[in-house]
């Protein structure tokens, strides 16, 4: 399908889907629910990636992972039927050695064990600086006496956080995100993380740079995470459809207010990145 | 001192200012009791929330401090009274040496969660629990906020952090009952019979000691022992009414200058 068929008026399509020409897909409750083992591809999600990419639109995918390296991460969405690979994922891992890179930085890391392998050509000895992962039972309070008493001995102390999340929703109930304890860190050593990864505008910016396109040029398709864990709505009532099967349900006709649910997206964020966003509201 | 009465009482930090963990701050002993021969009320205010008050009398005791078990206020005292006003069943994340404070407040079916010092129970697991109850709509009461303290073996994180980030992630502010919250200076004073502006308060955290003491109109010295680091004194306004090296110069200050 082509993008020339959403400029139609009776769609009731943004305008400015005229000068799209790329796509950045959040991942975790996009293309896929977490759960018991690889987890499960949401239904329409693998067909919708394959059109996608059969399409003239660049396509990349954003998400803030953190408990698994790159390279295992997209072995695990090829293993549930997606056609991705490794250079369209954007995790915040790969971002924050770059920064290391750049900043002379050698960090102090509290992440899980699943991530270490992603810093293995990191120079890690005498850390200047701290990185915070989601690291779920690593967040003890020896780890974080840990990584608090590097902070406090710099003097110029650098805190990272992948991501900041609250919580994240888990089969057996909700978890503490990395944002809690970056919170921790943040007020026990007095000073402010720099995040890595969703929502930084400089992640996003990484990520724009690589398709080579403008913000205007892209439209974003990423669920509120705030929305999606809350305790009132179970995955149940949640339907994540990818954008692709939404332009061909306006397009057949088939879409009613029952059909939707899914696109959340951080209004004020994208607003500043002028990127285009797709609203729930225009689909009343 | 302009507007300023006599003095009536002094409150004492303990852990940092009398002493660190088993050892005391030379010649605190002896300043204790040049103290005690001046016509002022004391009480010992602490947040230690890892000990009763039991414990900490013991423990002062050993080191030859003279004082009562009725001079001490701790945060834990203020917290018990806060559950009992309020008849909430807590769900304690405080060390089991210091739940002696609360023997007889009911724990079955917790419908609030109370966090103290407690490097044990700051396990992932456990914070869990804490965080599902609380999104659920129990109150969450922190015992106080410390950033970090010190151990023998250096600083460590306080429960300060756990409770920063647990209000992140619930959206909920705690309700703090230690110091710096004024109402512990006040319920501090209240049996002493005297008012802030007859008081002045000795510690070594310039935001929660000294900071707090100030802000409920009390003056505050600051000793640069147990937590303090260079530079701690410009991070409150109004500054402390005095920095000085220890508990024993402070001492000196207020027999000399404020009585």
């Amino acid at each position: 399908m082509r993008r020339g068929h959403f400029v139609m008026a009776d769609t009731g399509w943004p305008g400015c889907a005229k000068s799209l020409k790329g796509v950045i897909l959040d991942m975790c409750g996009v293309l896929y629910d977490s759960g018991e083992g690889d987890g499960v591809a949401i239904p329409g999600s693998i067909e919708a990636v394959r059109k996608l990419k059969e399409s003239d639109l660049q396509l990349r995918f954003c998400t803030n992972e953190t408990q698994a390296t790159r390279e295992r991460f997209v072995a695990k969405l090829q293993r549930l039927g997606f056609d991705i690979s490794a250079s369209e994922v954007f995790p915040p891992a790969p971002a924050a050695i770059a920064v290391l890179k750049e900043r002379s930085l050698r960090p102090h890391l509290l992440v899980h064990d699943g991530l270490l392998p992603e810093f293995d050509g990191v120079d890690k000895t005498n850390p200047n600086c701290v990185i915070i992962g989601d690291a779920a039972e690593h967040f003890s309070y020896q780890n974080l006496n840990e990584a608090f008493r590097v902070l406090i001995g710099l003097e110029k102390p650098v805190l990272f956080s992948l991501g900041q999340g609250k919580y994240y929703k888990e089969t057996d109930g909700l978890k503490l995100d990395v944002g809690v304890y970056m919170k921790a860190l943040e007020y026990a050593c007095d000073l402010k993380a720099e995040v890595i990864g969703k929502p930084s505008p400089t992640f996003f910016q990484s990520v724009l740079s690589d398709m080579g396109l403008q913000s205007h040029e892209v439209c974003q398709h990423r669920t509120h995470s705030k929305t999606c864990c809350s305790l009132n709505s179970s995955d149940n009532n949640v339907v994540f459809m990818s954008e692709w099967a939404l332009f061909r349900k306006c397009h057949n006709g088939e879409l009613t207010r029952s059909d939707l649910v899914a696109f959340y997206h951080d209004l004020s964020l994208s607003t500043r990145l002028g990127l285009v966003t797709i609203s729930y509201s225009d689909y009343k | 001192m302009a507007g300023r009465r006599a003095l009536k009482a002094v409150l004492i930090d303990l852990s940092g200012t009398l002493h660190v963990e088993d050892t005391a701050v030379p010649g605190a002993q002896e300043a204790l009791s040049r103290l005690r021969q001046a016509s002022v009320a004391l009480k010992f205010v602490t947040n230690t929330t890892k000990e009763s008050k039991r414990n900490l009398l013991e423990r002062l005791q050993r080191l030859n401090f003279d004082l009562q078990e009725k001079e001490i206020f701790t945060s834990l005292s203020a917290a018990r009274s806060l559950l009992e006003q309020k008849q909430h069943r807590p769900l304690l994340l405080v060390e089991d040496s210091a739940l002696e404070d609360f023997s007889g407040i009911d724990t079955s079916e917790p419908n609030a969660v109370v966090i103290g010092l407690a490097p044990d129970h700051f396990n992932y697991q456990t914070l869990n629990t804490a965080f599902r109850m609380i999104l659920h709509g129990a109150p969450l009461i922190a015992i106080h906020k410390a950033r970090y303290y010190k151990r023998k073996d250096g600083l460590a994180l306080g429960p300060g952090p756990f409770v920063t980030g647990l209000e992140f992630a619930t959206d909920c502010k705690a309700t703090v009952v230690g110091k710096p919250e004024k109402t512990f200076f006040m319920q501090a004073l209240c049996d002493l019979g005297c008012s802030p502006s007859e008081a002045v308060m000795i510690g070594d955290d310039a935001r929660d000691d000294v900071g707090g003491a100030q802000n409920a109109g009390m003056l505050g010295i600051l000793v640069r022992t147990g937590k303090y680091r260079e530079g701690d004194e410009n991070k409150i306004s109004p500054p402390p009414h005095l920095t000085c090296d220890s508990f024993p110069d402070a001492v000196e200050h207020i027999l000399q200058n404020l009585l």
